[in-house]
């Protein structure tokens, strides 16, 4: 038996709309209606610095004090045991709570002051030296999470809990799409990295939450075709193509006009994206035509696809070509055991090519209006998880403090936010919750983050969450 | 029309009353009686009644003169009482408010003139009514009355700029508004009083505080009112912010017994109160120069004005966006912010002809994107009719050193990016005389 079925949620939603016909017909609204009847739109707020931004994530969390956060005077605490004033009694994690000593492990590796802003940098990061004054460094990140899972998804959707929107489906249901044949928000997952300690990254990371499903983001696979069944079977032309779609969406509109549920007008619009996709994604991943200088700059790893180097520079293709949020996952930074041995890899896969992009998009003018961002889902502890030696240590997940860098896109460059004590532990100035660097993102993209949001049960969902964020000035230009 | 001794008499008596409390107890500033005062309340909600059934009547006697509408006379006949109650109602408890709610000065004693002034008139109509053609004459006079009243109340009530606020400046000049008054009277604003500390009293205080209406005897208006204080005294500590008055009803929790700004109206903002307490500290002086006072939150910028408002030409813009096939996107919601012109989703649409017919809401476009499009050197003349123009994306074209040349007739263009163009260094030296030009962009690219 078969009965049209509405979910109660969507009953309700119809009920709504009828008694606001004017807005339900501009949902329904084809595209050639809306340019027909301009109106403007609701976001930006005010105008933004940056219109698009990419997000070099690195996930697994880097270990702040080996490559920003320079703390000379662990040195002479090698080996000692971390004070237990400076933990305050903290809950650890179940990896080292059972640790007999909390042993404080320096940095294995020299820093070195770099640019006219004269940051300390790590020797391990050459290439990210030489643009400290393109960056707006944070240094007094802190999150509420202590494992990957729930940080990930605080610094993705702005909660622990699954099933919020992230913020590239926010900024494509606020902001929209800049160019209608690529989609708004694109994700690209690069190469594992060998040895390296990787945790998982899923759809969930892009995925709209209780936005509609065409503001989740498209993610591209790191081997052969970005997108799977990008080209048509042969012996299918491209009329062929459209008119098969032409049959299908008329069939979704039936659909559509029967059961009612939303999700199927997403599903027609997927498609479409989809088919404006065979068109747009080749030319956008043929890098024939690149100049001898992109090489030069982002290095011959960047003609691999998949690597971190390659997304670099799909990711400035893509800024060029109106995506409006890029997120690349690197995954690999959980460096719970020899750190000496994994980091370095880790850096040579990252290092030059964050150089490459944030200089590339300079150099082109994309970067006043571009904001990239690097960092990960939280901080690592200054004490060694299991045995520490000259030569090698690990270090745990710690969400009191962690580092991040942003430039571009109306960011200040050159400049140096918060600072954390001499074990690089607790935050002891200008502390930056996810939620406020956030709430700065929005804002840097002309968005108020507490106008931008969604009514879902019963509350006015925002990226920002429910406790008041701040919109840290003191990194605009 | 006949009407008995008894009602005949009401409306002498109702003139008397209306005339003698007022008269014999004014406003007077004092802020009395709990009872006085709720009952007073009631004032601003009752009056709509004589307002409204004073409008009608004038429609009710004009309709009833066409003959298929006679049956409204004696209509007008029953409103008019009505009217004559409620215009006796209203003013008894504008009174017990003016009376009780710390309210004096002009715009109050206008105010209840005026609504004496209705009450009478709109008394001696309901006697003239069918006897005398001078209830006409009465009648408008009432309709003139009570509208001037009932703007003077609206004042009291919202603020004496509450309808010409927002007022368009054609408007203004035709109708003799000028902010110049007000600007006249205002504080120095190269002092940190005047600039900082005014405005907010101004905007927070003075509707209950000020020249109209003085709860707890306190005016927050002038610097001499506020260093003088209230009814118990001065508010404000120079030099100590912890001990001020004012500073602890203003920091204490909203819906607390003494906080301030009272009657649910929005509390001061961080930054305010902050302002307020920095000023305080620094001796709370009214001669003190406006940035002389270390770590006060800088002052926000009046938005710089882009383009035109892009919602005048709202029905155009759609029409050419639709016929190019361009986008014509708002940089913001703020109207002044301007246009962005996209063409990334199909830029080989736009092209020269495309430049050409934009030229009609050119002076919108703020932010023009061609990177890219069928654009050449040809058409760059076409965007001297963007003469708003700040950023603009030449990338990826055939343009050339010639017409580049052109763009020195931008204005106001700061960023310009000729990324991958053929463009020499010699031919940027056409725009070194442009002055808000900041950037250019010529990363050969190839």
């Amino acid at each position: 038996m078969s009965s049209p079925t509405h979910s109660r949620r969507d009953l309700l939603c119809r009920i709504g709309s009828v008694l606001g016909l004017a807005s339900a017909a501009n949902l329904i609204a084809d595209e050639s209606a809306l340019a027909a009847s301009w109106v403007p739109p609701k976001f930006p707020n005010f105008a933004p610095r940056a219109k698009r931004a990419v997000f070099l994530f690195m996930s697994g969390a880097p270990p702040q004090m080996d490559l920003w956060d320079y703390k000379p005077g662990l040195e002479q605490q090698f080996d000692k045991d971390l004070p237990a004033s400076v933990r305050g009694g903290q809950t650890l994690t179940g990896q080292t709570a059972g640790q007999a000593r909390f042993p404080v492990a320096p940095a294995h590796w020299g820093f070195a002051r770099h640019g006219d802003s004269g940051r300390w940098v790590s020797e391990l990061l050459p290439y990210t030296g030489k643009i400290v004054d393109e960056l707006a460094m944070i240094h007094s990140m802190h999150t509420d999470a202590i494992n990957h899972e729930p940080a990930v998804l605080l610094m993705t959707t702005g909660n622990m809990v699954p099933g919020k929107p992230t913020l590239g489906a926010w900024l494509s249901y606020g902001l929209g799409s800049m160019n209608e044949n690529l989609p708004c928000f694109v994700v690209l997952n690069s190469r594992l990295i060998p040895g390296a300690d990787q945790q998982p990254v899923s759809p969930k990371l892009w995925g709209s939450g209780f936005l509609s499903n065409e503001h989740a983001g498209v993610a591209f696979r790191s081997e052969g075709d970005p997108v799977l069944y990008l080209h048509d079977p042969p012996g299918m032309s491209r009329q062929t193509r459209r008119s098969w779609l032409t049959g299908v969406n008329e069939i979704n509109q039936l659909e559509s006009q029967r059961l009612g549920d939303p999700e199927t007008q997403a599903r027609i619009k997927q498609y479409e994206m989809a088919f404006r996709m065979q068109a747009s994604v080749p030319e956008l991943t043929n890098l024939a035509d690149e100049p001898p200088s992109t090489w030069s700059l982002y290095g011959e790893d960047a003609k691999l696809p998949g690597t971190f180097a390659y997304n670099c520079l799909l990711a400035r293709r893509m800024a060029e070509r109106g995506v409006r949020y890029t997120q690349i996952f690197q995954r690999g930074w959980d460096v719970h055991y020899n750190a000496v041995g994994n980091l370095p890899k880790l850096c040579a896969a990252t290092d030059r090519a964050s150089y490459a992009l944030i200089t590339d998009l300079k150099r082109r003018g994309l970067l006043e209006d571009t904001l990239v961002i690097w960092g990960g889902e939280f901080g690592r502890t200054v004490y060694s998880q299991g045995g520490l030696s000259r030569e090698n240590y690990g270090r745990d997940h710690h969400p009191r403090c962690f580092t991040m860098w942003m430039a571009g896109g109306g960011t200040k460059p050159g400049v140096a936010y918060g600072a954390t004590d001499d074990y690089s532990y607790n935050v002891v100035q200008d502390p930056v919750h996810v939620r406020d660097w956030s709430a700065t993102v929005l804002y840097l993209l002309g968005i108020d983050h507490e106008k931008l949001s969604f009514k879902f049960q019963g509350l006015d969902q925002k990226l920002t969450g429910v406790v008041p964020a701040r919109v840290v000035k003191e990194l605009l230009a | 029309m006949r009407r008995s001794a008894a009602v005949t008499l009401v409306a002498p008596i109702t003139i008397i009353v209306v005339c003698s409390l007022p008269l014999l107890l004014p406003p007077d500033g004092e802020e009395r009686s709990e009872w006085l005062q709720f009952i007073g309340h009631f004032h601003p909600l009752v009056v709509h009644f004589p307002i409204a059934l004073i409008l009608l009547l004038p429609v009710l006697e004009l309709a009833a003169r066409r003959p298929q509408w006679d049956f409204l006379r004696p209509a007008a006949g029953f409103v008019l009482t009505l009217a004559m109650l409620a215009a006796f109602v209203a003013p008894v408890l504008g009174w017990c408010l003016g009376r009780s709610g710390g309210y004096s000065g002009p715009l109050i004693t206008q105010h209840m003139l005026g609504g004496i002034a209705v009450a009478v008139t709109i008394c001696t109509c309901w006697l003239l009514r069918g006897r005398s053609v001078l209830y006409y004459a009465l009648l408008a006079a009432a309709v003139v009355l009570v509208s001037w009243t009932g703007y003077r109340g609206g004042q009291l009530a919202h603020g004496e700029d509450h309808l010409t606020e927002h007022m368009p400046e054609p408007l203004r000049t035709a109708f003799g508004v000028s902010q110049a008054a007000k600007l006249a009277a205002a504080p120095d604003p190269n002092t940190f009083y005047g600039a900082r500390i005014a405005p907010i009293f101004a905007t927070r205080c003075t509707l209950c505080h000020g020249a109209n209406k003085q709860r707890g005897k306190l005016r927050l208006d002038t610097y001499a009112s506020i260093t003088r204080g209230g009814k118990d005294g001065p508010v404000i500590t120079p030099g100590n912010p912890a001990i001020s008055e004012l500073v602890r009803r203003i920091s204490l929790p909203p819906g607390a017994k003494d906080f301030m700004p009272a009657e649910g109206k929005p509390p001061l903002d961080e930054t305010e109160i902050k302002l307020i307490k920095l000023w305080i500290a620094a001796g709370a002086s009214a001669t003190q120069a406006r940035d002389a006072i270390a770590g006060a939150p800088a002052m926000e910028r009046p938005p710089e004005i882009f383009a035109p408002d892009y919602t005048l030409q709202q029905r155009q813009i759609g029409e050419i966006e639709t016929e190019l096939g361009v986008r014509l996107v708002p940089r913001s919601q703020v109207k002044t912010d301007g246009l962005t012109l996209r063409c990334v989703s199909a830029p080989q649409r736009c092209d020269d002809g495309a430049i050409a017919k934009l030229a009609p809401i050119g002076a919108l476009i703020v932010d023009a994107e061609l990177a890219r499009t069928a654009v050449t050197d040809a058409g760059l003349g076409s965007l001297s009719a963007f003469k708003n123009l700040r950023y603009l994306d030449l990338s990826h074209t055939a343009v050339t050193g010639a017409g580049v040349k052109k763009l020195a007739a931008l204005e106001q263009l700061e960023r310009l990016n000729l990324t991958a163009d053929s463009v020499s260094s010699a031919d940027l030296e056409s725009l070194r005389h442009s002055k808000a030009l900041k950037r250019i962009y010529d990363f050969p690219a190839q």
